[in-house]
């Protein structure tokens, strides 16, 4: 279906376009030819030139001077309509990259250009600074022809180091520029500081271990129209709670499972059947408004596979972000795979619900790949 | 060779290969102008270089690798990525006039319906087939090509790996990134 329907555009496309006539051909044909010819004519020049050059030699000194200097601005001259474009043609595309998203580094990253290739994967050390005992370094990743892994944004969380004789302790961030969809590249922007001195720039190694592709992250509105008013409750061990609100009475009471005799009591949490869902995605499972507690349940799949959260607050109309007073995680079994679900509640009196706006901010990691990229550099 | 035969040679490899290196340009490019000017740029390196084909199978892979090549170069320049888009193009021009039309370098629209070069609007295509023309054209560029040459050209994964001078893996992953996307997009599969 999606075949045919393809082709059939493609060739109305193909039909579309103008034709090709033999008189065109003919014109590049003698164009090419043309270039060709005047390139033989400048090799016979060449050689002529080669042959009265000894008569040359014996003119006096001073016959050669204006020669000499026509022959210098000529060569400056050619070397301006020539050497510009070639210059251009081998200008490094981070150049670009940094342009659009850190036009400061352009005055002082330092081209490095040294690659390293592991698990498919190529790190490109495109450019560096180190002063004293801070640098910027900008990276890119790219396929090596052999996989598919880079094709949007990618994170390496904490998996990088730089290394100096000085020491290889260092803090700092990492900073997802930009993917290059036409280099097929994710560059990144590191920053960091040693804490044992002043980098030794004669001799750096900057690692990295993991890269987390497929990263992507959103924002969305969660509708707090049509909220079921109660659900069914059930029981489930935590492995997780966070949140000032746990000693809220409202709140308190969502810790217990009722139980008296239970001598591992469980957490209440809302009773909603996940055992269909599909462990590789996050999904709002539910959201409730019950007793003055606005709940909402996360359903955050198999986070083994990938790293999937999601960052849920109330917005108020002022546009001050408002926190969940508890929120608690849970693990289930769904299909085989442990799944992990995150409850958040808010403490929220009914007459102030409509004030306020439910948000989402997820970030999904999927795929994670574990490498060993070394790169030994030094920035004169 | 004599001159007259290399020209015929010349004439027929062109027009052999010119429907296959426009519509594969076109997938990847933005505008039909630029289309053409990547097809012109094709068959005039053709000419300058005169590669020796071993095979049918050898001309098809050079022309598609100087294409997709020179459609990386068209979108690596800086100018080209401050073109307006094709989808700019035309709801400009439905907005104001029914007549196919040229974006400047001022970003103003030049009416070219006089010009010899074809325009897309001035193509039929049915609702469902500018659907899908448009959806593809959503994929990042290293997708569209492979879907194209599979697709289209009825290209195997092989040849396909032989003519971007990819991994055969590459290429399956890449057609799998690409359906799922489409998938999604489309809400059917591909």
């Amino acid at each position: 279906m999606f075949q045919n329907i393809y082709k059939s555009a493609y060739d109305k496309i193909g039909a579309g376009a103008a034709v090709i006539s033999d008189e065109a051909i003919q014109g590049w044909i003698e164009k090419s030819l043309l270039e060709e010819k005047k390139g033989d004519n400048f090799a016979q020049s060449a050689e002529m030139g080669k042959l009265s050059r000894k008569k040359r030699r014996n003119r006096r000194a001073v016959g050669m001077f204006p020669g000499m200097v026509a022959a210098v601005c000529l060569v400056v001259c050619l070397g301006l309509f020539m050497g510009v474009p070639v210059a251009a043609e081998n200008i490094p595309a981070f150049y670009g990259v940094l342009e659009r998203n850190a036009p400061d580094l352009l005055n002082y990253l330092i081209p490095v250009q040294k690659t390293d290739s592991s698990s498919g994967i190529v790190l490109n050390l495109e450019a560096a600074k180190i002063n004293g005992n801070t640098a910027e370094i900008l990276v890119s990743f790219t396929d090596d022809g052999t996989g598919d892994y880079i094709r949007g944004e990618v994170d390496m969380y904490d998996s990088y180091h730089l290394k100096s004789y000085s020491g290889e302790s260092n803090v700092g961030g990492c900073y997802f520029m930009e993917y290059d969809e036409v280099q097929d590249k994710a560059y990144f922007q590191i920053d960091l500081t040693s804490t044992e001195g002043t980098f030794d720039t004669e001799r750096m190694e900057f690692n990295v271990y993991q890269l987390l592709t497929d990263c992507q992250s959103y924002t969305e509105e969660i509708s707090l129209e049509n909220m079921d008013t109660s659900y069914d409750l059930k029981a489930v061990s935590l492995n997780g709670r966070s949140g000032m609100g746990q000693e809220n009475p409202l709140l308190n009471r969502l810790s217990w499972s009722g139980d008296e005799t239970d001598p591992r009591p469980g957490h209440l949490v809302m009773n909603v059947p996940v055992g269909e869902m599909d462990p590789e995605t996050m999904e709002l499972t539910a959201v409730s408004y019950e007793e003055g507690i606005l709940k909402v349940q996360l359903f955050r799949g198999n986070f083994k596979a990938a790293d999937r959260h999601m960052n849920i607050y109330l917005l108020d109309e002022a546009g001050n972000q408002v926190y969940a007073n508890l929120a608690v995680g849970w693990q289930e079994e769904v299909k085989g795979e442990t799944v992990s679900l995150e409850e958040y509640y808010f403490v929220v009196p009914e007459e102030e619900l409509a004030n306020y706006t439910l948000w989402g901010e997820g970030e999904v990691r999927a795929g994670s790949i574990e490498g060993e990229w070394s790169i030994n550099f030094n920035i004169e | 060779m004599h001159p007259n035969s290399r020209i015929e040679q010349v004439t027929e490899t062109i027009k052999r290969n010119s429907d296959s290196v426009y519509r594969l340009a076109f997938s990847m490019v933005k505008t039909v102008q630029d289309a053409e000017d990547i097809r012109q740029e094709v068959f005039i390196r053709y000419i300058r270089k005169n590669p020796a084909f071993e095979s049918p199978e050898h001309e098809r892979a050079w022309f598609i690798r100087v294409t997709t090549n020179l459609c990386k170069n068209l979108w690596k320049s800086a100018w080209r990525q401050k073109m307006v888009s094709m989808d700019a193009i035309f709801a400009q021009a439905a907005e104001c006039t029914e007549r196919p039309v040229e974006t400047q370098m001022d970003g103003s629209v030049k009416d070219i319906s006089g010009d010899t070069a074809g325009v897309l609007s001035q193509i039929t295509l049915t609702d469902e087939e500018e659907r899908i023309v448009e959806t593809v054209k959503r994929l990042p560029i290293k997708y569209r090509v492979v879907i194209h040459l599979f697709y289209y050209e009825e290209m195997s994964v092989e040849e396909i790996a032989a003519a971007l001078k990819l991994q055969p893996s590459n290429v399956r992953a890449r057609l799998t990134r690409a359906r799922t996307m489409l998938k999604n997009w489309l809400k059917e599969d591909v």
